[in-house]
């Protein structure tokens, strides 16, 4: 059994009176240590797909295993241990605290979990070192991310969900950033999962699931994938 | 780290924590305050009444044996009896001062307190002055002092100086504020008293167990076997009454206003603490979605509303009663004798402190929990706006003829009904304090000029001393003009109520006129009493029942039929024509003459000349409390409506920002944007004063009630008063809202249309 496993989900919106299907009985099953990429149109469901990965929303119907467990009967507090140890989340919108300090952003996630690495060294590691106690609103947007990723590293998860985390930058910074997620799951063999609807990033993953209105279109396992910074953008 | 975010969060929202902390401060600190100060007064004389053993019940007879006091002190329920020699004497200075020498037998019951100089003893010859007289005729312990009894002349050296129990209240004859130049008293040793003189025993003081009700008071005048004049429980004796009256009426406004106020401010608090949560509902999508415990996450927020509103309630709790209750004790002194003034903080506060914090926590709490509620991924997309709905308004052609600012400010007001509300609600407590403040002042003076110029016509009363004979009374009316008037104390019975209260008895009386309820000139009837308007309330009785009276000192109960209800506002009781007093079997000794000549200096066969001058000078003094009153609640009114307003202010620019933005961006001009904010004020303004006006009313007419049984108050509020109470409540709103607009030049109109963050 794969390290994640998506079989039958299916997730379901009440707008009012109206009913949307965001995400229709799909299925596909990640690896350890894996590069994904999950790409698709705006809409498409994607970030709700990695929202149920991450235990921050609850399936309609169908069932999640990660690691050999299945979240999908998870109670909120339940959900909460498990985004706590597992999961390291990078935003499009960074979603950082404003009124603390970039170490301290980080250092944040000592406050929850046990083995959490030494923020100001993760964030050196990011190439932040210099930026340590600026507050966020001093950062430049691919700084911050930085931040943000520093902040899901040090919690040291087994996989980081990152939803469209060079939406907002521009396509230099986002090399930068793409290439530190892809070192992660290279050299620190972590689950890096990323919800993106630029389809030249697929070159760069080992595994990219395509969605459309809710539905799996494809799911291409790529054998050889190159650097992202030799991806042509 | 979370401390710190909160730290910053505060720093960052400045003016909410800050609205917040003040709240708290204030609201704790004017119950407090004022609470601590009736609280105080009351501990304090309490203490005073049973360090001194203040009697239960005071005899008044001729002459008071051994025998009469073992059976009284026999009564079931008598604690002990002590005999007491009571007379009045003239001290011999220029003003002829009365001071009332006690003799007393043993000094167990009613004893005096010792301000100076070395204790009372039975053994010690001497006299214990009034320290107040004593203050004001520059008299130590060691110089000695002659009273004239009558002619005969006690010399005595100053023991000491001291207070007594019976004076804490003191003023006589009409005055409010007592003069201590005039009137003194003196405690002696019954052995103290000159041999060469008869020596009889005129007062009964007598401590009981529990209070004195009419079956103990039966007993005791059994015991006697008719012997007995007059038995005044503490309820009639006006210097435990009256005091009592006043801590009352402080209790009055010293428990509506406060909770008044608390309510606003705890509103005001809850308001905010509510939107700020809501504000940071993206930070604790993060916090949740990094995997923070629910329990974490609203511990971390209820903290901001505990540790804010704990530090404000405290230091409010701890200022008010080190500050507000002395700024009265004041001018109190003038009007009281008590040997200290201390404020004692009521076991109240420490619940109003539990109440603010905790509902503050709870709010928080609640909102918390609130947002807590959704998935993380939905708290961290912003939340959707509520639904509008058309409102009625929408449907009406009115709508479509409204401007643009008129639609926009009408469907702001129903959309954030909570921050209207609060708006309104801050306004009617504003303008509600202020009508109470200046209708406070308008009825006092309104009462002033009602008893000194419509009901009181003359200019001078003399009060005639018991000696005087028939012929100078008659000379005397002649020389001046004047009319002689019977004045005395009565007690009333009826429908089980009874009451004590004042006599005037007058013959075709042209200096004092009467008033009906609403203020207008009414005769009374020459063949039947006529009872005040607020004595009829307090005995139910109406035009036509009967009531029962007799005059103190005499046993004797009349049974009379009312003949009219008249308004006073000053002295409460009855009143009837010379013909109709001499009818029911009494004789009518004038006790004053009353002229509208103006008299000044010494008129033989007169105890004491009493001017309307002085008079108005009394009650002005009096009147100086009352303006402090009224400062306070000003300067409350005033702080009150600008911290609500202003926090409102802030919080709904915030939410509104992007709404402002945009405006900006579509071209709309910062003036217009400003003006579009202040619209809204204004009506919210004009809604809160509507409302806040009759509120402020109904306050006042509560705190009337409470003045105490010998004044009748009548509301008034003149024309100015309204138009103070609107243009300021107006003035303020303006200028705050004028504050905050400000920051409509400052928004960035880039920044405020970009992302979420």
């Amino acid at each position: 059994m794969s390290f994640i496993e998506f079989s039958e989900v299916t997730k379901e919106y009440k707008m009012g009176e109206a009913k949307q299907l965001a995400v229709d009985k799909i299925n596909f099953s990640i690896g350890e240590g894996e590069f994904v990429v999950i790409l698709g149109p705006s809409g498409a469901g994607k970030s709700t797909v990695l929202n149920l990965l991450g235990g921050m929303d609850f399936v309609t119907s169908g069932k999640i295993m990660i690691n050999g467990k299945n979240i999908t009967n998870y109670k909120d507090d339940e959900l909460t241990d498990y985004r706590a140890a597992n999961i390291g989340f990078v935003f499009q919108f960074y979603n950082l605290i404003p009124t603390l300090t970039a170490l301290e952003n980080v250092a944040l996630t000592k406050e929850i979990v046990k083995g959490a690495l030494n923020a100001s060294e993760v964030l050196s590691s990011v190439g932040l070192g210099e930026h340590q106690n600026k507050f966020p609103t001093q950062l430049s947007g691919g700084e911050q991310q930085r931040v943000s990723i520093a902040r899901a590293i040090c919690k040291n998860p087994t996989m980081l969900l990152c939803d469209e985390p060079t939406g907002a930058l521009d396509s230099e910074t986002g090399v930068v950033i793409l290439s530190l997620l892809q070192k992660l799951s290279r050299e620190y063999h972590k689950t890096v999962i990323i919800v993106s609807h630029n389809a030249v990033l697929a070159e760069a993953a080992d595994k990219v699931i395509r969605i459309k209105n809710g539905k799996i279109t494809e799911i291409i396992i790529n054998e050889t994938p190159i650097d992202v910074s030799e991806v042509s953008w | 780290m979370l401390f710190r975010k909160m730290l910053r969060d505060m720093k960052m929202n400045k003016a909410q924590f800050i609205s917040i902390f003040l709240m708290a401060l204030l609201g704790v600190f004017v119950y407090s305050g004022v609470g601590s100060e009736w609280n105080g007064l009351q501990r304090t004389s309490d203490e005073y009444y049973v360090e001194t053993n203040l009697a239960d019940a005071w005899m008044y007879g001729s002459d008071y044996s051994e025998k009469d006091a073992v059976a009284v002190a026999d009564v079931d329920g008598v604690n002990g009896v002590e005999r007491r020699l009571t007379l009045d004497s003239i001290a011999d200075f220029d003003n002829k001062p009365t001071v009332t020498l006690h003799f007393v037998q043993n000094n167990q019951i009613s004893t005096c307190k010792l301000i100076e100089g070395e204790e009372f003893e039975i053994e010690k010859d001497g006299v214990w002055l009034d320290s107040m007289f004593a203050d004001k005729k520059g008299l130590n312990v060691g110089d000695t002092i002659t009273f004239n009894v009558n002619g005969y002349l006690i010399e005595k050296t100053i023991k000491g100086t001291v207070m007594s129990p019976e004076y804490v209240y003191s003023a006589v004859g009409e005055e409010v504020i007592p003069n201590h130049a005039n009137y003194g008293f003196g405690y002696l040793s019954y052995q103290a008293f000159p041999k060469d003189l008869p020596f009889f025993y005129t007062d009964l003081l007598i401590s009981t167990e529990r209070e004195v009700d009419n079956k103990l008071e039966n007993a005791i005048e059994e015991a006697l076997g008719g012997k007995y004049s007059v038995i005044l429980t503490r309820d009639n004796k006006i210097s435990y009454m009256q005091f009592e009256e006043e801590i009352k009426s402080h209790k009055a406004v010293g428990q509506i206003f406060p909770i008044a106020f608390l309510t606003v401010a705890i509103l005001t608090i809850l308001t905010t603490m509510a939107r700020l949560v809501n504000n940071q509902r993206t930070q604790i999508g993060i916090l949740k979605a990094l995997g923070f415990q629910r329990r974490r996450i609203l511990y971390h927020y209820i903290s901001y509303g505990l540790w804010i509103s704990m530090a404000g309630a405290m230091i409010g709790a701890i200022a008010g009663p080190l500050t507000l209750p002395f700024l009265f004790f004041e001018g109190m002194k003038t009007t009281y004798t008590l040997p200290e003034w201390k404020s004692a903080v009521p076991l109240s506060v420490i619940y109003m402190i539990i109440f603010s914090v905790g509902s503050c926590t709870l709010i928080t709490y609640l909102t918390c929990r609130n947002v807590l509620k959704d998935t993380p991924s939905q708290t961290l997309r912003p939340k959707a706006p509520k639904a509008i709905k058309h409102s009625v308004f929408d449907k009406t052609k009115l709508w479509c003829k409204f401007s643009f600012h008129t639609q926009w400010n009408l469907r702001d007001i129903f959309r954030c009904k909570g921050r209207s509300v609060m708006a309104i609600v801050g306004i009617i407590g504003c303008s509600a304090l202020l009508i109470c403040a200046f209708g406070m002042q308008d009825s006092m003076k309104k009462l002033i000029t009602l008893n000194y110029e419509k009901i009181n016509q003359y200019n001078t009363k003399l009060e005639l001393s018991q000696e005087i004979k028939p012929e100078q009374i008659q000379n005397l009316m002649e020389e001046y003009q004047g009319e002689a008037i019977l004045e005395g104390a009565v007690e009333l019975k009826a429908n089980g109520e009874r009451k004590s209260g004042g006599l005037l008895v007058t013959e075709d009386v042209k200096l004092i006129h009467f008033v009906d309820k609403n203020r207008n000139l009414m005769e009374i009837p020459k063949d039947s009493i006529s009872i005040t308007y607020k004595m009829a309330g307090l005995l139910k009785v109406k035009v036509g029942d009967e009531i029962s009276w007799h005059i103190y000192g005499d046993e004797n109960w009349v049974t009379s039929k009312i003949g009219a209800i008249y308004r006073t506002p000053f002295s409460q009781g009855i009143t009837m024509s010379k013909d109709c007093f001499e009818e029911l079997g009494f004789s009518f000794t004038p006790t004053a003459i009353i002229t509208g000549v103006n008299i000044t200096g010494e008129v033989e066969g007169i105890s004491q000349i009493e001017t309307k001058e002085k008079l108005m000078e009394s009650m002005e003094k009096f009147m100086e409390v009352m303006n402090l009153v009224v400062y306070v609640l000003v300067i409350a009114a005033i702080l009150l409506a600008a911290v609500v307003i202003y926090n409102l202010g802030v919080l709904s620019f915030t939410e509104r920002q992007r709404e402002l933005s945009t405006l900006k961006v579509i071209g709309f001009k910062t003036k217009k944007l400003r003006t579009l904010l202040l619209t809204q004020n204004i009506w919210l303004t004009a809604v809160g004063i509507l409302m806040g006006i009759p509120v402020g009313m109904w306050i006042l007419s509560y705190v009337f009630t409470f003045m105490g049984e010998v004044f009748d108050f009548m509301i008034f509020i003149s024309v100015y008063s309204y138009i103070y109470c609107i243009a300021g409540t107006f003035l303020i709103s303006i200028l705050v809202n004028r504050l905050f607009s400000k920051r409509v030049r400052g928004i960035d109109m880039v920044s405020a249309l970009k992302g979420v963050e």
